[in-house]
């Protein structure tokens, strides 16, 4: 994906640099530096208009990194779209979690396990929950029957949400066969979905 | 410019050796700190009092005004910017005849004023020669004279009037006393701040460009002669880079509500298609952020919600006139200003400051 810099240049300049890069041809997106939080509101309003995905951080004091890109939110590319850059996803999905121990946090390993306990059944409580929930390591642990955080697992998996498993992982600890939630998946798809999120959690 | 402040060392440059219009900061009113930002700022100043202040700065009004005698109060106002335009003559005009309109905003009538300028050592001066050329022509049209000025060096031109005016001290307009029932006059199109958008960025048509150079370097004088000539009027204010609804909501003063005719708005027309293909300024965008929270514009066009927004250099008068002398000022004010028209009415306070027709 190309990047423009439009560090100093003045609204509309952003914009028109902006929407030029997404006109070449097969072009699936942009990425444009800009200076201030009102022009990436600017280019919002131009992507949003447009149906382009849109995302936005802010790397240290004046200094905005803006991603734009061709088709849908959600994954909705249009046909046209679809065939000109099958490999262009948008990066606007929705929260991943990403569950690397079987504890929360560095310290006690008994208090780390009440912390998980806690923290996955609070995923529950969210208005939007995660789009998907994924295990690695110590963190396949969790899924496995006998667990404490099955019960709310499954009430999340209920709701939605994709419960995975590393493979790799319940292999190494022989636990593949007593997977009590959700499903085994490999590291690829674990790095596709991580790089489709909106927003990541790791823990 | 889409940045006012945190501006890094080193970065500002003019784009050209003969450019004056800088890539530092917005031209024109589109260079206001923002509506919210500065009452902040402001709150934190001591509070004056004097009883001769007749209105100062606690009123976000246009200008102050000061009683000098039982019967006449001055108004005090200054206004200065750098350049919207590439040509210093016509930059000189916009920016004396936006730095004179709070007086006539006020109701008021032109007495004398003094030139504020910055300007690059290294530029040629005969660019500030043209600058102060066009700034005097206004000022001859406007019927003052010009009394002095101070002038400094600085990275990018900049240039404006400081004020003095005189009124009646019964015949001042305020901006927030608006009557119920009363008809709102807009008397210059809105659309200037995105049509000088597009032609910083090369895209605008010549009669776009044009049509709002045009508007801008027109006095609000005879808009507000006809309107102090008799008519029942009640507020007055005049468009700012703080765009129309931003005006609007300030009128309204927690007291009224007003009922906009989106229809019904004067707009240089290429300024809709600019707006819908997102040549937005970064003043507008502000304006937005302060304005949305109290005023719902979600279901009106996008171009309509961006004009709502649209920073105005030099924009017209917004006059708040008894219903029934609305048609007749409004073709009076039509000789001077044809694009002049009703956009909106006041309304008992409802739900919510402004709605739409």
């Amino acid at each position: 994906m190309k990047t423009i810099d439009m560090l100093g240049q003045p609204c509309p300049i952003p914009v028109i640099n902006a929407k030029k890069a997404l006109a070449e041809p097969g072009a699936d997106g942009v990425t444009v530096l800009v200076d201030n939080a009102v022009a990436v509101q600017n280019l919002e309003k131009m992507a949003a208009g447009s149906g382009y995905g849109f995302s936005w951080k802010e790397e240290g004091a004046g200094r905005y990194i803006v991603t734009i890109v061709r088709g849908k939110p959600e994954g909705g590319a249009t046909a046209e779209e679809t065939a000109q850059a099958p490999a262009a996803a948008p990066v606007t999905g929705g929260l991943v979690v990403l569950i690397g121990a079987d504890h929360l946090g560095e310290g006690s390993d008994e208090l780390g396990k009440m912390l998980i306990k806690g923290f996955i059944f609070s995923f529950t409580q969210l208005a939007q929950p995660p789009e998907a929930m994924i295990f690695l390591n110590g963190g396949a642990r969790l899924t496995t029957s006998g667990a404490s955080t099955v019960p709310d697992l499954t009430a999340l998996r209920g709701m939605g949400v994709s419960i995975l498993t590393c493979g790799t992982c319940a292999n190494y600890y022989g636990i593949t066969d007593s997977l009590a939630v959700g499903a085994i998946t490999d590291m690829m798809d674990i790095v596709n979905r991580i790089s489709r999120a909106g927003r990541l959690i790791s823990v | 410019m889409c940045r006012w402040a945190r501006l890094p060392p080193g970065v500002c440059k003019l784009e050209s050796a003969r450019s004056i219009i800088s890539n530092c900061t917005s031209g024109g009113c589109g260079a206001k700190i923002g509506p919210g930002e500065l009452s902040a700022l402001l709150r934190g100043l001591p509070a004056f009092s004097d009883a001769r202040l007749l209105v100062g700065f606690d009123s976000s009004d246009d200008a102050a005004v000061y009683q000098v005698s039982e019967g006449e109060a001055v108004i005090s106002t200054v206004d200065f910017f750098s350049p919207m335009v590439e040509d210093p003559l016509t930059f000189g005009r916009i920016a004396a005849a936006n730095a004179m309109s709070d007086v006539w905003a006020m109701g008021g009538r032109v007495l004398l004023a003094l030139n504020l300028v910055c300007f690059p050592e290294a530029m040629d001066r005969s660019i500030l020669g043209e600058m102060l050329a066009g700034g005097a022509e206004k000022i001859i049209e406007a019927g003052a004279v010009l009394a002095g000025g101070h002038s400094i060096y600085d990275k990018e031109p900049k240039y404006g009037l400081a004020v003095t005016g005189i009124v009646g001290t019964g015949a001042f307009i305020r901006n927030d006393t608006l009557a119920e029932g009363h008809k709102l006059i807009l008397t210059k199109p809105l659309g200037v701040g995105i049509v000088m958008a597009a032609s910083r960025g090369g895209i605008a048509d010549g009669a776009a460009v044009a049509a709002a150079v045009s508007s801008m370097e027109r006095l609000n004088r005879a808009a507000a002669e006809k309107m102090t000539s008799g008519y029942c009027v009640s507020a007055c204010t005049d468009v700012t880079g703080f765009g129309l609804l931003t005006h609007v909501l300030e009128m309204t003063a927690e007291r009224v509500s007003v009922r906009l005719f989106p229809d019904s708005l004067p707009v240089i027309p290429q300024a809709v298609r600019y707006a819908d293909e997102y040549l937005l300024t970064a003043a507008g965008q502000r304006n937005r952020n302060y304005v949305s929270e109290r005023v719902d514009v979600g279901r009106l066009p996008f171009a309509t919600q961006e004009l709502l927004f649209d920073p105005q250099t030099s924009g017209g008068l917004l006059i708040a006139v008894a219903p029934d002398e609305a048609e007749s000022l409004l073709s009076a004010i039509r000789d001077g200003d044809p694009c002049a028209s009703i956009i909106g009415e006041v309304t008992r306070r409802g739900e919510t400051p402004v709605d739409f027709l």
